[in-house]
């Protein structure tokens, strides 16, 4: 009973949430037609921002790997 | 002789007892169809209110147990699926925004300020062009005025009356004229608020880049807003603005005062420039959903 994903698993899911994020948080807007659900859109491009922080330091954790050759 | 009870009379209130009792009975009717009422009321709203709070508990839920059957079973799909439904989940339930409302409420809440500002100016008589002018003193720097003159074509200094303007004058007698508050006073100083920055402290030019992305991306009140300096007007096209309903019955007159977003780029213009400026013409084009603006700059001594 482990948990199925890596590390490198993470990372993907981590890059890919960012960028549907940013993209969302772009595109939402409670003032284009009639929404069902409200979000407030700069937390959304925060948390976006953030993921986008966490993926770099996997990037960082990889690139630090090869370095040292580990 | 007994006195039948449908001729008996209160000593107090004087009604036939008879009378009284179906008053009793109203006021308990209308009570309980008061509760009622207000049982219904609360059905309505739980049923139309946003349901984000639902649909975040609904896929966290959903997300930790896909999670936890991906950890029974160690498949990474579930593990991802459980991921992402648990992270939009929470998204849900503390991303939601705070104050959301809908844009029909603006224009409700403002017409009574244009309908008693016209009453006034009605019973006054006065015919002048409303004038907004630059606050000269601390205390009215969160403040906007308006200046509006009893005779329509009176030659008026209007730099030097916003130097000779005391703090919360109403009527003003040489030149005979009334100072209003402006209707985009607020909406200003929550733009300035925005940006960071006083709108006095800006040039033309800080306001043509800073204040079309506070209005658009910072209070979503139009789609798009273009600040154009020609000479010594500035012509300002908003797109599809909440509040151009407010234009289809406003008078002449309201119009010059605009609604609270052209009022708060009046008054944006009047601080940054520190001279008087009137609302020249508004042109709404209702099928392109856009309006121009042209403000007047009467320039008087530069700062």
């Amino acid at each position: 009973m482990n948990f199925p994903l890596t590390f490198w698993d993470m990372s993907l899911w981590l890059v890919v949430t960012a960028i549907i994020l940013l993209a969302t948080s772009e595109l939402l807007s409670p003032y284009y037609g009639r929404t069902g659900i409200a979000l407030d859109k700069r937390k959304l491009r925060m948390i976006a921002l953030v993921m986008g922080i966490l993926f770099m330091g996997t990037v960082v954790v990889r690139i630090i790997g090869i370095i040292t050759g580990s | 002789m007994p006195v039948r009870p449908q001729d008996a009379y209160c000593e107090n209130c004087g009604f036939r007892l008879g009378e009284r009792t179906s008053l009793e009975n109203l006021v308990t009717n209308t009570k309980t169809l008061e509760e009622e009422n207000q049982d219904l009321r609360e059905k309505l709203r739980k049923a139309t209110r946003r349901p984000s709070r639902l649909a975040g508990l609904g896929l966290s839920a959903l997300g930790f147990t896909a999670l936890t059957i991906s950890i029974l079973f160690e498949s990474s799909i579930l593990a991802f699926i459980g991921l992402g439904l648990t992270f939009w989940g929470v998204l849900l339930l503390f991303v939601r925004t705070t104050h959301y409302v809908k844009s029909q409420l603006l224009d409700a809440t403002s017409r009574p300020y244009y309908v008693a500002v016209e009453r006034l100016l009605d019973h006054l008589e006065y015919e002048g062009h409303p004038v907004y002018l630059p606050p000269r003193q601390l205390k009215t720097l969160k403040v906007g005025t308006i200046f509006i003159a009893a005779e329509k074509n009176e030659e008026i200094d209007y730099y030097k009356l916003s130097e000779d303007l005391q703090a919360e004058q109403l009527f003003i007698q040489i030149p005979s004229g009334v100072c209003l508050f402006a209707p985009g006073v607020g909406l200003a100083n929550l733009l300035e608020e925005e940006i960071g920055k006083d709108f006095t402290k800006e040039s033309l030019d800080d306001l043509q880049r800073d204040l079309p992305s506070a209005i658009i991306e910072g209070f979503e009140l139009a789609e798009g807003v273009e600040i154009e300096v020609e000479g010594e007007a500035v012509v300002v096209k908003i797109m599809s603005s909440l509040y151009e309903a407010f234009y289809e019955d406003a008078g002449e007159r309201l119009k010059r005062i605009g609604c609270p977003l052209v009022s708060a780029i009046a008054l944006a213009l009047t601080r940054a420039t520190g001279q008087p400026i009137f609302v020249d013409e508004i042109k709404p084009e209702p099928e392109s959903r856009k309006m121009i603006v042209r403000y007047v700059v009467l320039r008087g001594v530069e700062r």
